[in-house]
């Protein structure tokens, strides 16, 4: 049940502009108010989702997982010292829950029986040592085809592919090429150094443009 | 191409496509594109990825996410707040650290015969003070005796404070003309003071303490016994202990004031029920709390109550809400009475007092 907020930070609140909006009810939710962190939930849900649904790639999963970032957020938040943005502290919840999602066991078998498949085909990508194989190939010389595919073809099969990249790598693409996020917001949210983001995002594009090269 | 310097192109050029190089990297890539095709080739299937990755664009969210969040924050406990992580604390910590440095500095500067001191050494204050008091037995009977009489009765008013020193108060008191009975009061007499007006018997103790580091002489410190009781403020603790930069603005509040505002809230509608926050000082919240929240329950009031791990907790502001709710209630019309504070909590609010 939620509990009303008091009657001046909500006049506060609806005055402020959208950072000290989201500042007034970070700081409101931090302190229990149920309200306050249910807006916060309508402003970052979409976001949260995208991130999400990026790495785990599946709708019900995403949205299992989307709803425990939020849990785990509203938990946490007592704990959140501002000292990042609060959307970048929620990217982290968020790409670690989905992260750990990928990794447990069930979820690894299934995808480890795709990765077979796709692996028998030319494509494999499941784990960073055939990322190398990947690269050589791509070093080879050889005429690429990966320009030659249409939009579309060339869309659905980076699809396939994406399920294939190991989920940190996946994290980093989403929180990239979805979000537009800059290098240093991603090792924040992710909790790694500059240079692996770098390199992450470097070898998940070769990778993924190998992969779709080699399903060609 | 080895294999290191293929790793560290494609990070260059991912780096490059995202507009994350450095001034020096761009330059050196610009150059490498103009004369090799093979970087050429990548950063362009690089950008086409680039393009591809954009257009896999997720589903729309469902719409049930957050009506599914909601129903279940309403079942999710808050763990408690890692105390070492909170800044509070440690702001608490230091401000403590720095209040005890100048109390000792303070203290350290005080004549001994004013300082809280052990009892060792208050033994040997009363030592000195008999000693003291015996040569004054000698010394008053000469006519130019008055000035050091002065003296030893301030010494002498600081250690009855401590218990058991009445007999060797009076003897050390006894020759000085200017010693009144009701200064130098026995234990008997602060009983029987105590049992009529206790809350006065303290609020008279913590003058004492307070105004015993101020005080020039003996008469003064004897005289601000006598009137009632003025309301306290409890400034440093608002600053310090309440350990947010807000709660400064609190400065000059008196707990007579919190009370005065919890007197004054009445319920606005339904709806909208008023609200008061008060910031409380975190060593203390857990103490306070009860006694804040059961007054408020008492009045009817909508005094702000969130659960925090199943406990109620009223929630601090002063600041600018502060003044803006005085000036809230004057526009209403809300008479702000003036209403002693009660007993148990004015009590419980001698303990605010920093030593």
């Amino acid at each position: 049940m939620s509990q009303p907020r008091p009657h001046g930070i909500r006049k506060k609140i609806a005055k402020a502009d959208p950072a000290g909006r989201e500042a007034l009810l970070v700081r409101q939710a931090g302190a229990g108010d149920r309200d306050a962190f249910e807006a916060l939930v309508e402003l970052h849900a979409p976001r949260v989702w995208r991130v999400v649904w990026r790495i785990v790639r599946d709708s019900a999963d995403a949205e299992d997982v989307v709803q425990e970032v939020f849990l785990s957020a509203w938990r946490s938040l007592p704990d959140f010292r501002g000292e990042a943005k609060f959307s970048t502290w929620l990217h982290q919840i968020a790409t670690s829950r989905a992260i750990n999602h990928l990794e447990r066991a069930s979820e690894k078998m299934r995808r480890m029986a795709v990765s077979a498949d796709v692996t028998r085909a030319g494509g494999g990508a499941g784990n960073e040592g055939d990322q190398q194989a990947l690269i050589e190939r791509f070093a080879s010389g050889a005429p690429s085809p990966f320009a030659a595919l249409s939009a579309r073809e060339r869309l659905a099969r980076l699809r396939e592919c994406m399920e294939l990249l190991p989920a940190a790598w996946r994290a980093a693409l989403a929180l990239r090429e979805g979000e537009s996020m800059a290098y240093e917001d991603i090792a924040h949210a992710l909790g790694i150094a500059l240079g692996t983001v770098r390199s992450r995002l470097a070898r998940a594009r070769v990778s993924l443009r190998d992969c779709v090269e080699g399903a060609a | 191409m080895s294999d290191a310097r293929r790793d560290k192109l494609a990070e260059t050029l991912s780096a490059y496509v995202d507009g994350e190089v450095d001034e020096r990297e761009r330059t050196e890539v610009e150059a490498l594109l103009r004369s090799d095709p093979d970087a050429r080739a990548l950063l362009d299937e690089l950008r086409v990825l680039s393009s591809t990755l954009a257009e896999d664009e997720p589903p729309a969210m469902p719409p049930g996410i957050a009506a599914a969040i909601r129903t279940r924050l309403s079942d999710a406990p808050r763990r408690p707040s890692a105390w070492w992580r909170n800044r509070h604390v440690w702001t608490a910590a230091a401000a403590a650290v720095v209040v005890c440095a100048v109390i000792g500095v303070v203290v350290h500067n005080l004549p001994p015969e004013q300082r809280l001191l052990p009892e060792d050494a208050q033994k040997d204050i009363q030592e000195e003070v008999q000693q003291g008091a015996q040569e004054q037995v000698i010394v008053a009977a000469e006519p130019e005796a008055p000035p050091v009489a002065d003296e030893k009765a301030t010494q002498a008013e600081s250690v009855k404070e401590a218990p058991g020193n009445e007999e060797i108060t009076r003897r050390a008191a006894e020759p000085q003309a200017r010693a009144p009975a009701q200064t130098l009061s026995t234990a008997d007499d602060g009983a029987q003071k105590k049992a009529e007006t206790p809350r006065r018997e303290k609020a008279q103790r913590l003058e004492l303490q307070d105004q015993a580091t101020g005080a020039e002489d003996t008469g003064e410190t004897a005289q601000a016994a006598a009137p009632p009781a003025a309301p306290r403020e409890y400034t440093e603790t608002f600053i310090f202990i309440g350990g947010t930069q807000r709660s400064s603005s609190a400065r000059g509040k008196t707990w007579d004031k919190v009370i005065v505002m919890l007197e004054s809230i009445r319920p606005r509608g339904s709806e909208n029920p008023w609200t008061v926050e008060i910031e409380l000082p975190t060593a203390l919240r857990d103490e306070l709390m009860p006694a804040l929240v059961a007054r408020a329950e008492a009045l009817g009031g909508g005094a702000l109550r969130l659960e925090e791990d199943g406990r109620p907790l009223l929630l601090a502001l002063p600041g600018e809400r502060w003044s803006k709710m005085e000036r809230t209630l004057e526009e209403l019309g809300v008479t702000v009475p003036d209403v002693p504070p009660p007993d148990d909590l004015a009590e419980r609010c001698a303990l605010l007092v920093l030593p």
